[in-house]
């Protein structure tokens, strides 16, 4: 690119040839007033107060819509420049309201930046109350107070110029001129893509973000993408959504397998916190990324990500034991083997994968998944050792290991203090669970109840329901709309057969020689929480029945298993007490992750925790502590998505389900998935909320050396 | 959709304010000019989009017995910066013709703004309409044409207008065959209160004669 040299307010600047003397100033760090400019738009010369004089050029200029040449001599400022700013600043302000305070973007504003370093007082001119601001001012995601709007037209610019969508426009009524879309239509009639681009590059309180759609916890680059912001593991959601919609499916899959082992099980089984922060969700519905996921995953046939997954760093000669082959300590395996140390897993049960493998029944994530998954883990090093419980951590430590890691989970049922444990046929729901997945002899009879109404309560009920022959009935505290479980259990669990039975509180199990003969519950008015968390109830008087039941399952919450000799310190609540930064417990060289440290949260949660455990143990070991990795190279998204007929309309893509005679009595999985073209359409509905963070931060005069 | 403003279609030659007669207004017809020009403004300079609007507001407020002593100085100073720095030939026109408007004619602006006066007789807040007693036939085409309602009177009775109703639209003085319909700005001619029969109108005292 050909340099051009200039001479601006006497100091001599150099510019490429292909820029404006507004920007040659701006990237020489002189300031010149501007408001219709933004870096990533067509220049407009429509505000007038970048205007510059030029040597050899009659009157003023706006210094935007100008070329540099070389040589050009330029004034920026002067008293008819000054004059000619106040005066077109003056028109601005002339039809925005006068007082600045109550407007959100207080000391936030361009305009009130300008307003300040012109010295323009609201004036001397009509006030210009515009009618047509009240138009098409309720839609969702986005909120415009068009009286605050100056009609830049960077919004217009941007929607246009950056978007490629064009649906705002400068209209015209009764002799007024106001920023809108074609015939007024509301945005979503207007097939806007919501993608934020007009709110960003506003630079009044005109545009802005309805309150409540983005996190104020995390830095703003980050909570401008809500689905990768609420992912415990951060993964790059748009990005893979994106190479979805392209059918990229193993770029997609490789943009998912930086941050987490096991993509597939978790297209199966995730929470997805990402969908229920998806910004889409107040358009109409969330984005199904989690069926994406496994789509991609299930469609992935180059596998292209795996050679880099695989790389490993030179050996260190650290030895690492990891106790407890769940999602978190073979994450934690997994990145540690990376970083070059050697890495055994044990495990107590005969079968490795944790709670994914023995506390989630088949039909939602069948075995197989799980151990194609775990083969890559031990195919790039990492060795695991089940049936093998370990008495002590301290003790394995000192058998030769540089760095221990406690992951064992959650595993010991919590019962109600009416119910008990122990007793003949009565069992906790992770104790059933575990049972059923190790295929070992457990005493079930043919009437089952079910106490608890969360995830876990339904993965027993709809278990039991699997088991050929029997009946089952699930009592919760909590009324059918406030139930914990996923909706889809509730209605899937329904269409199986399961009796539910709402806002009923236990009072006691009715006890035969044999075994249990059913569960005496009350009807309850209502239920709270105490100060000191304990429950209160209020019964209905009179409301009493019994259930019959051979068998009762207690679904009520889980807590980490560890023996107080175990070497590490615990909690009350029986968890391994950690600092939260570096995941290190009481005793040196020992770390902790997952379940064990927090209770019971999910799969992704674990993998989380995992990663953060590698992290810090090998920063431990003399490492840098760095797991981060790229395995697909990124292009620079084309933020020109176009205009999409009908786009805010189109709905949520849902898998198809076996039907219900097909899934009882077998475990056959239940969700089929979603097919491709259901995966393209459910991938095109994204509202790619990254692209914003492309766009440029305007700079303010205070942040100019010449000004 | 406009995106550009390269329409010119307000072409009006200032030689059409210099070389106007009596009956043409300058402030109203630079009020039209103003009116006609946000109308096209295209909406993507400011000076145009804000200036054409404001100058409109300005005028509006002049033919309105808004105006203030400043005003004619602001419109200057507003005018000759649209008229060296608009984004168009359009804007940059109409400013130029204004200022020609104001400088050939300051005393019709002075006398609207001052004096809250139209010498042409055109802005509708400083006129008033009477019907000349002495004319009047009582023929009620006139009544008959009033949208408002404003002229009181039947067939044989002079007919007399309700100022507080009379919106100034002039359509009475285009049905009335004798002459009787006036336009009046400051000097106002003597009319009765309320309709007496024709020929009963005492001109010089401006008393009216009682029957019986």
């Amino acid at each position: 690119m050909e340099k051009v040299h200039l001479t601006v307010n006497g100091m001599q600047i150099a510019a490429r040839e292909s820029q404006t003397v507004l920007q040659a100033a701006l990237n020489a760090d002189i300031y010149i007033p501007h408001l219709c400019f933004h870096p990533d738009l067509t220049p407009q010369g429509g505000c007038k107060l970048c205007v510059v004089e030029i040597e050899g050029v009659e009157g003023a200029v706006t210094s935007c819509t100008t070329p540099v040449q070389d040589g050009m001599v330029i004034k920026t400022k002067s008293e008819h420049l000054s004059h000619l700013r106040a005066v077109a600043l003056e028109l601005l302000l002339a039809c925005h309201p006068a007082d600045c305070t109550s407007c959100p973007v207080y000391l936030n504003c361009e305009l009130q930046a300008v307003t300040q370093y012109l010295g323009v007082a609201h004036s001397r001119l009509r006030k210009i109350d515009k009618k047509n601001i009240k138009i098409n001012n309720n839609n969702p995601l986005i909120v415009r107070e068009m009286e605050r709007c100056i009609q830049c037209g960077r919004c217009i610019r941007a929607c246009l110029d950056i978007r490629n969508v064009g649906i705002l426009q400068y209209n015209q009524k009764d002799g007024e001129i106001y920023v809108g879309t074609e015939a007024d239509l509301p945005l979503k009639d207007a097939d806007c893509r919501f993608c934020g681009a007009c709110v960003e590059v506003c630079p009044t309180g005109a545009l802005r973000d309805k309150e409540g759609i983005f996190s104020k916890e995390s830095p703003r680059e980050k909570s401008l993408i809500p689905c990768s912001d609420s992912c415990p593991v951060g993964t790059d959601i748009p990005t893979y959504i994106r190479f979805a919609l392209a059918g990229q499916y193993s770029e997609a899959v490789g943009v998912i397998r930086e941050k987490i082992p096991f993509p597939l099980s978790l297209g199966y089984v995730c929470n997805h916190k990402c969908e229920t922060a998806c910004r889409r969700e107040k358009l109409n519905s969330p984005i199904s990324v989690r069926n994406l996921k496994r789509f991609a995953v299930e469609n992935d046939k180059t596998e292209i990500w795996k050679s880099k997954a695989q790389q490993k760093m030179a050996a260190t000669g650290k030895q690492v034991a990891v106790i407890g082959a769940g999602p978190a300590g073979l994450t934690a395996a997994f990145y540690l083997t990376k970083k070059g140390h050697t890495v055994t897993v044990y495990e107590k049960l005969p079968i490795a994968g944790g709670m994914m493998a023995v506390g989630i029944p088949a039909y939602r994530l069948p075995n197989e998944i799980i151990d194609n998954e775990m083969e890559f883990i031990k195919d790039i090093g990492v060795e695991i050792i089940t049936n093998t419980a370990i008495k002590s951590a301290e003790e394995l430590k000192n058998s030769g290991y540089d760095a221990v890691l406690i992951a064992v989970g959650a595993h010991m049922g919590r019962s109600l203090p009416v119910v008990g444990t122990g007793q003949k046929r009565v069992y906790t729901a992770v104790d059933f669970l575990r049972k059923i997945s190790l295929q070992e002899e457990i005493d079930i009879g043919e009437k089952i109840a079910v106490i608890g109404g969360g995830n876990v309560a339904f993965d027993c009920a709809r278990t039991v329901v699997r088991l050929h022959g029997k009946t089952v009935e699930l009592i919760c505290l909590e009324p059918r709309d406030a139930m914990l479980a996923d909706q889809e259990e509730t209605s899937q669990g329904a269409e199986e057969g399961i009796i539910i039975h709402n806002s009923q509180a236990i009072l006691k199990i009715e006890e035969a020689q044999d075994g249990p003969t059913g569960v005496k519950h009350i009807d309850v008015k209502k239920f709270s929480f105490g100060q000191d968390g304990r429950l209160e109830i209020e019964p209905i008087e009179g409301s009493e029945r019994v259930t019959t039941a051979d068998t009762i399952i207690v679904a009520a919450g889980q807590s980490p298993k560890i023996a107080r000799d175990f070497g590490v310190e615990l909690d009350r609540a029986n968890r391994i007490i950690v600092n939260n930064e570096t995941l290190a417990t009481s005793k040196t060289g020992i770390f902790a992750a997952g379940d064990a440290i927090y209770g019971t949260k999910s799969v992704v949660e674990a993998v989380a925790s995992g990663r953060k455990a590698a992290s810090s143990i090998d920063h431990y070991l003399g490492g840098n502590g760095d797991i981060s990795e790229i395995l697909i190279e990124r292009q620079l998204p084309n933020g020109k998505m176009g205009k999409k007929e009908n786009f805010a309309k189109e709905e949520r893509q849902s898998p198809a389900i076996l039907a219900e005679a097909a899934r009882i009595n077998c475990f056959c999985k239940v969700d089929l998935g979603l097919d491709e073209e259901q995966a393209a359409k459910e991938a095109g509905r994204c509202l790619q909320c990254d692209l914003r963070v492309g766009i440029s931060k305007v700079k303010f005069w205070g942040d100019y050396t010449y000004k | 959709m406009k995106l550009t403003c390269e329409k010119n279609t307000f072409i009006t030659d200032t030689a059409e304010i210099i070389a106007k007669d009596e009956a043409i207004c300058t402030v109203d017809w630079s009020k039209s000019m103003f009116d006609y020009a946000r109308r096209e403004s295209c909406g993507k300079c400011v000076l145009c989009r804000e200036g054409t609007m404001q100058i409109y507001s300005i005028i509006r407020d002049i033919t309105e017995s808004k105006g203030e002593a400043e005003d004619l100085a602001l419109l200057t100073e507003l005018s000759h910066i649209m008229e060296r720095n608009a984004g168009c030939e359009q804007a940059r026109k109409v400013a130029k013709n204004l200022l020609v408007a104001i400088e050939m004619y300051q005393d019709e602006w002075e006398m609207h703004i001052k004096r809250k006066r139209c010498p042409a007789l055109v802005c509708r807040n400083y006129i008033s309409y009477h019907i000349l007693p002495e004319n009047c036939q009582g023929c009620m085409l006139c009544s008959n044409s009033c949208g408002k309602g404003a002229i009181a009177g039947s067939e044989g009775l002079i007919h007399v207008i309700d100022q507080e109703k009379c919106s100034r639209c002039g359509e009475c003085t285009k049905v009335c065959s004798y002459d009787a319909l006036q336009k009046a700005g400051a000097i106002k001619p003597k009319t009765p209160e309320f309709p007496i029969p024709v020929g009963s109108f005492e001109s010089g005292s401006g008393r009216r004669r009682r029957r019986g």
